[in-house]
Parts: structure tokens; C-alpha cells; sequence
């Protein structure tokens, strides 16, 4: 079915391109052929009329030849030779100019030995028998002989003949003797030419100065013209008339139509050798016109005509090109239908399988979005609600048919409602944006009235050129409850647990400092043990706490100038009675001591207490612990010294880690919470400082921080 | 009447009381102990302290809101007040001191320098 439904319009298309492209074409080519037959007329006009003008301008010449022998009373043979030559040399039509006399017979003999007293020693009135041989004339009353002649070079041969021989120079010399003017010959074939050179024979009649006595004799003779017709053709050169490119190969043909039944065939200027005229067969002249010239008495007729005419090469409005130019628009619209109609298919079965595929992960999609955890809420740029998925209908209690279309601060407590509905009066009115991005915790009213706690995030996206706002909700009432649970637990540490180890504390220490006296020596040594670790049940409670702090941010700071050294001594004193209890003896190493910190300073004891009291731990009876204050351009480092046994390789990686200690032995031989250096680092990077470690030359293991030298400006 | 400073010591610890008695007696004051800040409230005017020392958690009635009720009894308006606590905070320090305390003691505290604690504050 779909093959018929793509031919219809296309085949149509296809006629109606073929026959638009025809009546181009044909239109076209008529216009054309009328605007170029005006042109070749014209052509054929000009050429007529200069070849008439041609010729009887060179007419009028022999006529001024003829006056002259009309007035002299001899003119002898290099008279003639000086008068013609120039006139035969200024011609582009004469082939030869030649002198008749007219001559009795009676005055043959004396005419002969003129011409022989001239030179000519062979020469004799002529005439040619049938078969074109030179016999003597036969004998006649009067005879036309070619008497001068010039050039005499190439006509030879044509000297002495006797023109009233033949017939066709007979009736035109009877002619120019019975008008005494000029007239031409029917074309003849020259006794110096042959068949392929056609002449025609000019005779301009010379009148005697005496009156005669008959008009037939008041003529002397004839001025003659030798006319070779090819000759004359091929002066004319179509190209002058018309751009050699609009029409090739223009053919003229003369005929001579002096009496009307009989057109006499003279020459053609491209097929000079057919004397038959070839035209009349050749119907497919495409164009041909006529034109009538008069030569002397003599009527021709100019034809001119061409074969071929480059219409097809003509830049403008060339009717095959017209017709291809249509054509190929046409084939062009046709290829863009059937294309347009593929295209059509296919987007039509794209359509369908991205339908059916949409459809499908459309239903997928809603599933995924219906079953999440987190509630998804989609809210149109007005704040109404488009979207509203089950979860979040767990999480407020409102139903989707409920939720969908009101605006979205329906959802929100009374005052974040407010600053909701002119955020978005705001948006809609500067769309300046002021989202809840990332995660944030908020409050949702509940259908019921109550408050949840949300975690919101909110992110904007762009669906066919509407803003959407996707928030994403997660009920957080339980990690609340969590939170809340485990900040009652710190709580509970911090107090509960601290309360009974004041008491324990308290009561160890009144015993031990105030009734002495009263105890047995091992009894003292108990309870110096059981406040030796109360003291350490202290620290960790109380590392625990920092820990705690630290994970929720809540560590907090106070930051004042401090002096570094001032410092380092605090340190060392509190840590002295430490210090004495392990057979330690503490120093202090200060390089200046006017360098100047920013710090907390409380926590910055913590830091350097932790690392003193480390250094103690793993140092040797008897051996010092030292701390060492230096400081670079920038820096300030608290560098603690002992001479314990250093860090192990495998456990470098992980001493800053939490509740890291080197190994089992260790923790119960020294004590000690594993949170120290952990709490400690996390001290030292909130005074954007570093701490580290590191083997001295002395084998000692050095523990430093340094945090930036305050340079009070 | 002795020249003993004249303390009082809200605590709604007992054992914590104890071992404070034992750490300030024969360090020349005069101790009132109060388990509960209603009690202090009560007793306090009568008992005319030179300074009080507050435990800041308590059951009842807190430590600040004691202090509250205490400035409003004639006498006491401006009589060195001190807390004791676990909260070392800063800010919750800063917070304490902002109540008109004169000083912070953590707990726990040194039972051996509990005492001058308490007379450097005079």
C-alpha cells in the first residue's frame, strides 16, 4: 500500500515536470528562432545589397575606361596595360579588364598583325570547337576578339578568342549593342578557368565619336570585366555581419533570374563545385532568404541560408537549457517528495517504536519514581505542584489527587510559607533564583498539623522550555531521633559519667594527699594505682567527647595571640608530675621568643600535652624529653624530642588514625585512649597547621606541629 | 564570728558534696550545701554567703536559673558567684561568665586546688 501512496504523487509529479519542461522548451525555442530569423534576414539583406554595391562600383570603372577610348583616337596596347592595371588591382571583383573591338571580317588580317606587331606572334582570332579545343574562327561577318588584355599573365590563354563565338557572351554583347549600355553575361566558363569558376562577363559598349550610320554601328567595341563569381563570393565574409558563433557555415548561392521560368544556378559560396543547386533537396536548411540584386541588365537572385544556427550555445534564454533547467528543478522536487515521503515512513515507524519504547520506560520510569525511598516532588515555576510520587505522600499524608496543582508551601510551616511565596513572587517577577540546592534540613507541615523533619534538595531543570523544579525529600524523623539519641548519650557521658569520676576522683585524692599517715605503704601504693587510672579513665571519657565534637563539627575555637614559647613552658609544667612518675626529666629549647601565634590556646596544650605525655610514656627511665620552639619565614613548630624506640614501619601510616596504638602490649604497658594524635591532628588543621613526625640523626623520634606565625599588621 | 569565708555550694550531688566537704574543710570557710538550687533559694538569704558556687546540670532547678533566683534576693545582688561543670566549651564558658559568673571550675575538679580556686575569685 505505502509503494502506491509514494508513485501517486511522484508520477504525478513526473508528468507534470515533463510537460512543464516541453512548453518551456518549445516556447523558448520559438521565441528564439523568431528573434534569430530576424537577425539572419537581416544578414541576408546586408550581404545582398553589398554584393550589388560591390559589383557596380567596380562597373562604373569600366565605364571611365570606355569614355577614354570613346575620346582617343588610338589607344595602344601599354596605354591599355597603364590604364587597367590599376583598375583591375583596385578590384576585388575583376579577374581580368580586356578590350573587344568590334572587328568586320574584312579587318580580321589587319587586327591579327597588330596584335603580332605587338609581340604576338601566334596570335589569331579563336573560337573553341564541342570538345573545347582552340580552332581559328570560323569565318563570320563580325568578330569580338579579345584584343587587349590585362593581366595578360594567368589570362593568356584567352587572347585573340573570339567572344561572339559562344552564345552566352554573343547575346549579351547583342544586348549591350541594342541598349548601348552595360550588360552582363549569363555566368560561362571562362577559356582561362574551369567549370568550378563560373564568370560572369561585364560589356561596357564603347560609342564611335562619328555619327554613325546604323545604331548598330555607333558601337567600336567593348570595354569587358571579367567577373569570377567565387571570387566575389568569397569577399564576402558572413562573420562582419553577425557573431561567427550564432551562425556557422551561412551559405550563399547566386542564381541569374533575368527571364522568370529559368533560374540559372552561378555559384554558391560553400559548394562552388556544385553546379547543380543542392538546396532544393536540402529541406533542412533551417532558414533561408532572398534577395534580388541588380547587375547590369542582369537580375540575380542572393541566396542566402544556414544549416546550422548555434541556438544551443546561446547564453541567454536558451530553450534547451530553459527545459533542463526545469527538468532538473523538477527531478530535484521529486527526489525532495520522495525523500519528504521516506522520511514521513520513517519517522512515522520511529514514531510508533519510540511511542511503544517511551511508553514503556515512561512506565518504568513512573515505577522507579513511585518506588523510591525519597519522596520526588516536581513544582512548576509558579511553585505549583505537578508531580507528587508515593513516598512523599507517606512522608506529609496529603494523597496525590490532593497535592497536585496547589502550590507547594502548602507543605511548609507558617514561616518558611511566607518567605516561600515571595521568593517565588520574586522569581516571577526578576527571575532571580534562590534555591535550596544541596541537602538541606527543613521542616514539612503535615496533613495532620504536626511538623516532619525533611531533608530537601532541590534542583532545576528545563523541560520544553519550562522551568521545573525537582525536589527531592527525605524523612529524616528517625536519623533526628538518632541524633537526638546519641547527643543524649554524649550528654549522659559528659555528666553522668563524669559526676561519679569526680567523686571517685575526689575521694582518692583526699585520701592519698590528707591521711597518708594513716595508711600502710601498700595500701598507698593501691590507691596511687587507682588514681593513676582514674586519671586515664578521664582522659578517654573525655577523648571520646572531643571525638564526638569533632565528627559533628562542633569543636569549637577561640582564638587569641599567644606567645609560642609561653606556651611550650605552660606545657611543660602541667606535664612535669607526669613526667616524674616515669623518671622523666622535661627541658624546654626556645629559638626566639617573640614569635607569635593565633590559637586556642587550651587546645593547643591538648596537643602539646598529648605529645609530651607520649614521649614520656615511650621514653627510657631516666631519659629527657625536650621541646623544641623553631620557626621558618612563615611557620612556627612545637617539636617534641624522646629517646624511645620511635615508631615502627608498619604502624606510621595509621599513628594519626583513631584509636590506633602500636600494638596490644603497648596499650596495656603505657595507656592511653588511641584518640590522642587523632584529636590532635584534627586541633592542629583547624590552626591551619601540619603535624608529622620523624627519626633524628640522634635517634631520637621527633614529634612536631607548626601552625603560621601570627604578624599583626 | 570567725573570719571563715562564708560559701555556698549548690550540688545536687550527694557523693560530689561529700568529697568537696573533705576538700574544704580546714581551709577556713563556712559551708552551706544545698542539694537543689529551690533549696539554695531558700536558705541563702539567711545564710548571707560570701561566695556561691553552682553546679551548672542539675535536677529541678539549673544552675543559672539559681543564680537568677539568688541575684533577686536582697544581699545577693552582686555576690561572686563561681559554676562548676563538665561543659568546657568555650562558648559555653563564654555563655557562664555572660550569667555574671566570676570564674569557671571543670569538673572534674582538682580536690587539692579546689579550695584556692575558690578564694582567687574573691
Amino acid at each position: 500500500m505505502r509503494r502506491y501512496a509514494l508513485n501517486i504523487p511522484v508520477s504525478t509529479a513526473v508528468i507534470i515536470g515533463l510537460l512543464v519542461s516541453a512548453v518551456v522548451f518549445i516556447n523558448v525555442k520559438h521565441r528564439e528562432e523568431q528573434e534569430l530569423r530576424q537577425k539572419f534576414n537581416n544578414i541576408a539583406f546586408n550581404i545582398s545589397k553589398d554584393l550589388e554595391k560591390e559589383v557596380n562600383t567596380q562597373l562604373y570603372t569600366l565605364s571611365s575606361l570606355s569614355t577614354l577610348f570613346k575620346t582617343a583616337e588610338f589607344v595602344d596596347r601599354y596605354e591599355f596595360y597603364a590604364l587597367a592595371t590599376p583598375l583591375y588591382k583596385r578590384s576585388t571583383v575583376f579577374k581580368a579588364i580586356a578590350w573587344i573591338p568590334i572587328v568586320s571580317s574584312a579587318e580580321q588580317a589587319r587586327y591579327e598583325s597588330f596584335a603580332k606587331l605587338d609581340g604576338f606572334s601566334d596570335f589569331q582570332f579563336f573560337e573553341k570547337n564541342a570538345t573545347g579545343e582552340r580552332i581559328p574562327a570560323a569565318d563570320r561577318d563580325v568578330y569580338y576578339p579579345t584584343f587587349y588584355l590585362e593581366p595578360y599573365q594567368g589570362n593568356e590563354v584567352a587572347l585573340g578568342y573570339d567572344l561572339g563565338s559562344e552564345s552566352s557572351r554573343l547575346a549579351a554583347i547583342n544586348e549591350a549593342l541594342k541598349s548601348k549600355s552595360t550588360s552582363a553575361s549569363s555566368p560561362v566558363t571562362l577559356i582561362q578557368g574551369d567549370h568550378s569558376r563560373p564568370a560572369t562577363l561585364i560589356f561596357t559598349p564603347i560609342s564611335k565619336k562619328e555619327k554613325p550610320s546604323s545604331p548598330r554601328q555607333s558601337i567600336s567595341g567593348f570595354i569587358v570585366g571579367v567577373i569570377e563569381v567565387n571570387r566575389l563570393l568569397s569577399n564576402i565574409s558572413p562573420s562582419i555581419y553577425s557573431n561567427a558563433s550564432t551562425f556557422k557555415n551561412i551559405n550563399i548561392t547566386l542564381f541569374e533570374t533575368s527571364n522568370r521560368e529559368n533560374r540559372v544556378f552561378i555559384s554558391s559560396k560553400n559548394h562552388p563545385k556544385l553546379v547543380t543547386p543542392s538546396y532544393k533537396k536540402n529541406t533542412r536548411a533551417t532558414m533561408r532568404n532572398t534577395q534580388k540584386i541588380q547587375i547590369a541588365n542582369k537580375t540575380w537572385e542572393v541566396v542566402t541560408s544556414v544549416n546550422h544556427y548555434k541556438y544551443f550555445f546561446l547564453p541567454n534564454l536558451n530553450p534547451l537549457y530553459a527545459a533542463g533547467i526545469s527538468m532538473l528543478f523538477f527531478i530535484t522536487f521529486i527526489f525532495y517528495l520522495i525523500l519528504l515521503r521516506k522520511q514521513k515512513d520513517h519517522a512515522e515507524n520511529n514514531l510508533k517504536e519510540k511511542t511503544a519504547s517511551l511508553i514503556s520506560s515512561e512506565k518504568r520510569l513512573q515505577a522507579a519514581v513511585e518506588n523510591i525511598a525519597d519522596g520526588l516532588i516536581t513544582v512548576d515555576n509558579k511553585g505549583r505542584i505537578q508531580s507528587f510520587n508515593s513516598a512523599t505522600e507517606r512522608i506529609f499524608g496529603y494523597s496525590q489527587t490532593q497535592a497536585i496543582g496547589k502550590n507547594v508551601s502548602f507543605l511548609m510551616p507558617e514561616a518558611f510559607k511566607l518567605k516561600h511565596d515571595s521568593y517565588i513572587k520574586k522569581y516571577s517577577e526578576t527571575g532571580k533564583k534562590k534555591i535550596i540546592d544541596a541537602g538541606r534540613e527543613v521542616e514539612g507541615l503535615k496533613s495532620d498539623g504536626t511538623l516532619v523533619s525533611i531533608e530537601l534538595s532541590v534542583s532545576e531543570i528545563t523541560i520544553d522550555d519550562q522551568t521545573v523544579f525537582t525536589g527531592i525529600i527525605r524523612d529524616i524523623t528517625e536519623y533526628k531521633k538518632l541524633e537526638r539519641m546519641k547527643n543524649e548519650f554524649i550528654s549522659t557521658i559528659s555528666h553522668e559519667l563524669r559526676t561519679p569520676l569526680t567523686s571517685i576522683r575526689g575521694a582518692l585524692s583526699i585520701i592519698i594527699n590528707k591521711s597518708q599517715d594513716d595508711l600502710s605503704d601498700k595500701s598507698k601504693r593501691m590507691l596511687a594505682t587507682a588514681e593513676k587510672n582514674i586519671l586515664r579513665l578521664g582522659q578517654l571519657i573525655n577523648g571520646i567527647l572531643d571525638m564526638e565534637k569533632l565528627d559533628a563539627g562542633m569543636l569549637s575555637f577561640k582564638e587569641v595571640i599567644l606567645h609560642a614559647d609561653a606556651i611550650a613552658k605552660t606545657a611543660i609544667e602541667a606535664s612535669e608530675a607526669y613526667a616524674k612518675t616515669y623518671h622523666i626529666t622535661l627541658s624546654i629549647q626556645c629559638q626566639s621568643p617573640d614569635l607569635m601565634i593565633l590559637g586556642d590556646e587550651g587546645r593547643l596544650l591538648q596537643v602539646l600535652a598529648n605529645l609530651l605525655s607520649n614521649a614520656i610514656k615511650f621514653s627510657p627511665a631516666e631519659s629527657q624529653v625536650r621541646i623544641e620552639v623553631s620557626h621558618s619565614d612563615t611557620m612556627v613548630r612545637f617539636t617534641v624530642f624522646d629517646q624511645g624506640e620511635g615508631v615502627s614501619e608498619t604502624f606510621r601510616p595509621y599513628i594519626f588514625e583513631r584509636f590506633s596504638q602500636a600494638d596490644d602490649s603497648d596499650t596495656r604497658e603505657r595507656g592511653g585512649t588511641g584518640l590522642g594524635l587523632n584529636i590532635s591532628r584534627a586541633i592542629v588543621e583547624k590552626h591551619k597547621g601540619k603535624i608529622n613526625f620523624y627519626r633524628t640523626a640522634k635517634n631520637e623520634t621527633a614529634f612536631y606541629f607548626e601552625i603560621p606565625i601570627f604578624s599583626p599588621k | 564570728m570567725s573570719n571563715n569565708i562564708r560559701l555556698l555550694y549548690v550540688e545536687d550531688e550527694a557523693d560530689i558534696i561529700e568529697i568537696a566537704e573533705c576538700a574544704l574543710e580546714d581551709e577556713g570557710f563556712d559551708l552551706l550545701f544545698c542539694s537543689s538550687g529551690s533549696e539554695a533559694v531558700e536558705k541563702a538569704a539567711e545564710f548571707s554567703p560570701d561566695i556561691i558556687l553552682l553546679d551548672v546540670m542539675m535536677s529541678g532547678m539549673d544552675g543559672p536559673t539559681t543564680l537568677e533566683n539568688l541575684r533577686k534576693t536582697s544581699g545577693l545582688e552582686s555576690t561572686p558567684a563561681l559554676f562548676l561543670t563538665a561543659k568546657v566549651q568555650p562558648q559555653e564558658v563564654d555563655a557562664l561568665l555572660a550569667l555574671g559568673a566570676k570564674k569557671v571550675i571543670a569538673k572534674p575538679f582538682d580536690v587539692m586546688t579546689l579550695a584556692d580556686q575558690i578564694k582567687d575569685a574573691l
